[in-house]
């Protein structure tokens, strides 16, 4: 058999062999293909990326996410754990040992629905004077701005506090859908990221804990849905080791 | 033009080889004193490729390991010497060692199918003796893809294709793959010699991935290029044989010229001597005062 033909065949089996998640942000079960060693190994190297890990582990995911699902949608980042928990107890089981050599059952968060019992969007009034409409940010534009926030801070060579700041204002930026400060409508969509941090940093405190609280529902609900006989797991390179 | 035979261990594959040479012996020892693994094992495939009727890259490491052990014990001779816990030498026959490595190979399942969809993996013991990296090691452990009864031997794809293969398939499978490895990892230990108390002789075993077949390769072909540089010098230029003809012959072949050589000088010396003293009684012979 010639060596293009295996090759094909292991590729429609790839296309063939696929795992069923519930998708919060569709609502209903979406068919993706199996973690390929390819992308597990990119999921494991994340690990020499240091502190900016987190930031190529999250578009590896991402990656994952749109290039495994066999019906395109427009996945939301809350979608990113149910798909990537089940990928990856799909291939490597369900026993993980954490970082303090604790064996936990990761079968409890695939078994387990996540949902959230808030909107994907919000509007919030500040005073009457600033108005900010919120929602949920795509993984396609989770991803966008996670690259250019890699690329600036692999530029400066930020100390770690910094970098932590940074990492928190990109956060609210990805949820802030427009800003209305009396006839002005500044559309997020449409404007430069540099222009998007200064506008969010600028907001006033009150503000910006609106836009985390906003935030906090989702990750809380995430947090809860991650959690396993009281050991809360993180997504990074060791789970899929 | 091969003249032996010799059946692998692991894959039951009958190799004919023809001589080992000079011209072998003088590439191993040189790759031997650089004393870099993956150079002395490229050495080597290319040795064996050149002597024997098989492309060497494709035979697996541990078959590959008991030729040359059997090489070894052919044409640099069966005998070799090992300290003891005492420090004493003690002589130990190649082809026992050969033959407990032959035992406990057949000790062992040396290959296992995964099947992925209608293919089916055969993931066995590695082709290289020294392994650099975990991804060489993958590749090097997958052996042949078949479907439907055709199978394709994993040397057959090229570098691109194959990391293609092992990077397109299902994570799940790769766990299959890492978990038969590290099964050999920890229970294939081949003994080439057991423990032996009575002579003071520890047990000598090799393992598949450390490297160990290497290093027990290197000790057992190892020789001072002073004394291939002596041989070729006396063979040339005292024995007028062509330095072509000098590097095709065994080494066992040079060291028995030599041999011959110098006990008919011996023998010269001996004679001339005793002419000496019929010519002249009170004389010591040659080199006496």
């Amino acid at each position: 058999m010639a060596v293009t033909d295996i090759l094909s065949r292991l590729q429609e089996y790839n296309n063939t062999n696929l795992v069923e998640v519930h998708v919060p942000s569709v609502g209903t079960t979406v068919k993706f293909k199996q973690l390929s060693v390819k992308q597990q190994k990119d999921l494991i190297k994340t690990a020499l990326d240091g502190v900016l890990s987190g930031l190529t582990l999250n578009n590896i995911i991402n990656h994952i996410i749109v290039d495994n699902s066999i019906d395109k949608h427009n996945f939301l980042i809350v979608d990113k754990l149910p798909v990537i928990m089940t990928l990856r107890t799909a291939a490597m089981g369900t026993s993980y040992v954490d970082e303090n050599d604790v064996k936990l059952d990761l079968s409890s968060i695939t078994n387990n629905q996540l949902e959230f019992a808030v909107d994907m969007s919000t509007d919030l009034d500040h005073e009457d004077i600033i108005k900010v409409s919120l929602a949920v940010p795509s993984i396609e534009e989770d991803t966008k701005i996670n690259e250019l926030h890699y690329t600036e801070l692999k530029k400066k060579e930020s100390v770690v506090s910094e970098l932590m700041g940074s990492f928190y204002v990109y956060e609210l930026v990805k949820f802030v859908r427009t800003i209305e400060i009396g006839d002005d409508v500044i559309d997020f969509t449409k404007i430069k990221l540099a222009d998007k941090v200064k506008i969010v940093e600028s907001l006033p405190a009150k503000l910006n804990n609106k836009i985390i609280e906003f935030i906090q529902q989702f990750r809380q609900a995430e947090n809860t849905y991650m959690t396993v006989d009281d050991t809360q797991i993180s997504v990074d390179a060791r789970l899929f080791s | 033009m091969y003249k032996t035979s010799y059946k692998l261990p692991v894959s039951q594959q009958i190799v004919k080889y023809g001589d080992f040479t000079n011209t072998h012996l003088f590439d191993v020892i040189k790759y031997v004193i650089n004393d870099d693994p993956v150079e002395l094992e490229q050495c080597f495939d290319d040795v064996l490729s050149d002597m024997t009727d098989v492309d060497a890259s494709s035979i697996i490491g541990v078959d590959k390991f008991c030729l040359l052990l059997n090489i070894r014990s052919m044409f640099l001779g069966d005998q070799i010497e090992i300290k003891n816990t005492s420090g004493d030498s003690v002589k130990l026959k190649l082809y026992t060692l050969n033959s407990n490595m032959e035992t406990s190979i057949s000790q062992h399942t040396t290959s296992t199918n995964i099947v992925v969809g209608d293919l089916s993996i055969q993931v066995g013991l590695p082709r290289a003796l020294t392994i650099t990296s975990d991804d060489q090691l993958i590749s090097q452990c997958i052996q042949q893809i078949t479907h439907n009864n055709n199978h394709t031997k994993f040397t057959d794809f090229n570098e691109a294709q194959q990391q293609a293969f092992i990077e397109s398939l299902p994570a799940d499978t790769m766990q299959q793959i890492t978990n038969y490895i590290k099964h050999v990892d920890q229970n294939v230990d081949l003994c080439l010699l057991a423990s032996n108390t009575s002579i003071g002789i520890e047990g000598l075993s090799v393992k598949v991935y450390d490297g160990s077949m290497t290093q027990t390769l290197k000790s057992l072909y190892s020789d001072d290029l002073m004394n291939f540089y002596e041989m070729q010098f006396n063979l040339i230029t005292k024995m007028r044989v062509s330095y072509e003809h000098f590097m095709k012959m065994t080494p066992n072949e040079s060291k028995i010229f030599v041999g011959l050589y110098n006990k008919d000088i011996k023998k010269q010396e001996e004679a001339m001597n005793k002419q000496q003293q019929q010519n002249n009684p009170h004389s010591r012979g040659v080199g006496g005062i």
